[in-house]
């Protein structure tokens, strides 16, 4: 149930954690501190943990959870690119750990209402 | 290898031997300009080992955004002396240890930190001299600043020399006496002769057409006082023109007797019908003998530039075995992109030169050279055949913005002439090649050289519409007057709305040559690209400013890439080896150095507009770690 999308939710938080860092790291830490793409990696980042968090609020369903659930992989998908792109690997790999962690939670879901 | 051995006798005949090998004394790290270090412990199998050994700031920065004008630091540190030395954009000379960076003095010319000639504070380091005496300023340091003063210190303590001119400063300024429109800037430090300092300067050649002709100022190294001086440009231009000078380093044969002077091309840069007179010192490369400032040979490398492509960079020189004999050589990289290189004793081509017809100017009284020099071995260190083609992806995404101004602007080859209707400019000013040059091996006959792909657009502005434009001045980009001229000008990089470069990749490569055939060995992509943050692939490269070194166990060290990293290359097969962030573009040449019997290899990290707009004051020492 929405307690699985702990699986997007934790490791975005973690990509949010390490973009916040790559953004206002002192000069010359991260080598994109301050730019205009790591602010894009921090905002994606964080707005895939604030959409997991809503995700697991109990009244969110039908077509809601389904636009939910695309914008989180596309934004989860999204910011791994643009964290690779930033040579920010720690958070490509967390959001995209977030983007398979949402097909988890789909797969679990999808098996509860098969069985 | 036999100029190796000779500058190496010679430096230990003039003066005393230095306990600590090799010396990084001169901005190119020798005279030969051959940006060589011989030593064996920095190979390809251990520069992944490298660690930082110290880290500095000198405070000496600005971005531009309060009081001070940017800053742009391209100087190379000196080691001489036991002592590592660094030129300051604030014109401060500092001294340390080279094993920690501790600061051991410094000294502050007290220069004004105004943008008199640039449209930054530049400083691209010191000069160094030792005599045969004993005593206070037996070792000096030099440092020039931007209002053309030129200032002498003792090397251990960094007290003024007080021999040296008035108090230990020599006011250059008083060797502009012809269409001083601007004051000479000495932003690159004097080129040391024996006891002649080889001192030439820096102006606004973009701002004038009148202006200040170039000359090469030979000082005593003691007193300051002027042995000789030499004009490029002839005398009965001066009324018209100016420009032609060195604004950067040079190289000398103290065998030959001879200095190899890179000079700039006349003055405006991008309209020449107030010069259309042959000025044949202009835009060359030319031998000058040491002791009288006689011109020994020329060869011009851009007739009636209107490229501003400057002779950029000292040629490197270098005793080519070919065809079982030895030719004491030089080679010249240029903006163009050619590498000339010539017989350092006549100014032969060693390998072909030649005239091919050019296309002609539309400007109003403008005269383009139905010719200019050619060098197909070795092949350009950029393919400047054609400009490169329109970059599918950047034209994709500008909804075609690149491939309609493709049609819009006028290119017709090489030398394509600046014109109303705007011109493309391929290589842009900034040039294939820059202040970096080349380095050498002289054992192998193998050079090394960074470029950069980048394609400007340049338009002429009719005076009166020029007047109406409210437009800033950048550094190598944006408008300039060309007072007295028909025509200002507007400079751009040809970039998408978004800040796309609109032509194909790759934007900086870096190559190595086999100087016995000419044959380029290999030609890989250099560095990486960065906007906003996003790093580029690696097979576009980057745009590159700065020079490598290399060194006797095989590795390059370079930095000039916009990615802000230092790195050492394979010199074999110019594969990355090892890579370091720093906090801005390193695009000052690195030094390389044995202190105590430790090998280091020093970057300073003070970056340029021209590739990014962050800038720094940082210095970083690396050495393998103890055994």
């Amino acid at each position: 149930m929405p307690a699985s999308y702990l699986s997007v939710f934790l490791p975005a938080l973690v990509g949010t954690i390490l973009a916040g860092i790559a953004y206002f790291a002192p000069f010359g830490v991260t080598g994109v501190e301050g730019t205009a793409g790591a602010l894009l990696a921090l905002v994606g980042a964080a707005a895939v943990t604030l959409g997991a968090l809503l995700a697991m609020a109990p009244g969110v369903r039908g077509w809601l959870r389904g636009l939910l659930d695309a914008l989180l992989f596309v934004g989860a998908a999204l910011t791994a690119l643009a964290a690779w792109f930033l040579m920010q690997v720690p958070v490509a790999i967390a959001m995209a750990v977030a983007s398979v962690g949402l097909l988890l939670a789909l797969m679990l879901r999808s098996g509860r209402r098969t069985a | 290898m036999m100029l190796r051995l000779t500058l190496a006798l010679l430096s230990s005949l003039a003066g005393p031997a230095l306990a600590d090998q090799p010396v990084w004394d001169t901005f190119n790290g020798d005279l030969a300009a051959s940006k060589f270090a011989d030593v064996t412990s920095f190979t390809p199998e251990t520069v992944g080992r490298l660690e930082r050994a110290w880290e500095v700031h000198t405070g000496d920065v600005s971005d531009g955004s309060g009081e001070l004008p940017e800053t742009v630091w391209s100087a190379t540190p000196l080691y001489a002396n036991g002592t590592l030395y660094l030129g300051t954009p604030f014109y401060r000379i500092i001294a340390l240890d080279p094993a920690t960076g501790e600061e051991m003095w410094s000294y502050d010319t007290q220069s004004r930190l105004e943008a008199l000639t640039q449209p930054a504070l530049k400083n691209r380091g010191l000069a160094y001299w030792e005599g045969e005496d004993t005593g206070p300023c037996a070792r000096r340091v030099y440092i020039g600043t931007m209002d053309a003063t030129l200032h002498a210190v003792d090397a251990d303590t960094g007290a003024p020399c007080e021999d040296f001119g008035q108090g230990g400063v020599v006011d250059v300024n008083q060797w502009n006496e012809v269409n001083a429109r601007f004051p000479f800037s000495l932003l690159q430090p004097p080129t040391v002769v024996g006891d002649t300092l080889l001192v030439g300067w820096a102006g606004k050649d973009w701002e004038y057409s009148v202006a200040p002709p170039g000359n090469l100022l030979a000082l005593d190294a003691r007193t300051g006082e002027l042995k000789w001086e030499l004009g490029f440009i002839p005398e009965d231009l001066i009324p018209q023109t100016g420009t032609a000078n060195i604004w950067t380093s040079m190289a000398a044969d103290p065998e030959l007797g001879l200095a190899y002077v890179p000079v700039s091309s006349p003055s405006p840069n991008y309209w020449g019908g107030n010069r259309t007179q042959d000025i044949p010192l202009a835009t060359s490369v030319t031998a000058v003998d040491i002791e009288t400032g006689e011109v020994a040979w020329s060869r011009q490398l851009v007739h009636h530039d209107i490229w501003d492509y400057d002779t950029p960079s000292a040629p490197v020189l270098v005793d080519i075995d070919r065809k079982g004999e030895t030719v004491p050589a030089l080679v010249q990289t240029t903006k163009q992109g050619f590498l000339f290189v010539l017989d350092r004793r006549t100014g032969e081509p060693v390998f072909p030169i030649e005239e091919r017809p050019v296309p002609a100017s539309d400007a109003q009284g403008e005269q383009a050279s139905p010719t200019q020099p050619f060098v197909d071995l070795p092949p350009p260190t950029v393919d400047n055949s054609a400009m490169p083609a329109v970059w599918g992806l950047a034209d994709f995404l500008s909804g075609g913005q690149c491939s309609r101004e493709r049609g819009t602007y006028r290119y017709e080859g090489p030398f394509t002439p600046p014109s109303e209707q705007g011109t493309f400019m391929y290589p842009g000013t900034a040039g294939a090649n820059n202040w970096g040059g080349a380095a050498v091996d002289d054992a192998q006959d193998i050079l090394y050289v960074n470029s950069m792909r980048v394609v400007q657009v340049i338009q002429l502005i009719p005076r009166e519409e020029y007047e109406e434009v409210d437009g800033g001045s950048g550094n190598e980009e944006g408008y300039y007057p060309q007072d007295g001229a028909p025509y200002g000008i507007r400079l751009t990089e040809w970039r998408t709305g978004l800040g796309l470069p609109c032509w194909e990749p790759p934007y900086g490569t870096f190559s190595a040559y086999d100087l016995r055939t000419g044959e380029r060995l290999y030609e890989v992509p250099f560095g990486m690209s960065q906007q906003w943050g996003f790093y580029g692939l690696r097979a576009w490269g980057s745009p590159t400013l700065g020079g490598p070194v290399v060194t006797a166990g095989g590795v390059v060290f370079i930095g000039a890439s916009m990615d802000a990293r230092v790195r050492a290359l394979d010199a074999t097969t110019g594969r990355e080896l090892w890579s370091d962030l720093v906090e801005a573009p390193a695009v000052a040449i690195p030094a390389v150095y044995t202190h105590e019997g430790v090998d280091y290899v020093v970057f300073v990290a003070g970056g340029n507009s021209i590739l990014k707009p962050e800038v720094s004051d940082q210095v970083v020492a690396y050495r393998l770690p103890p055994e």
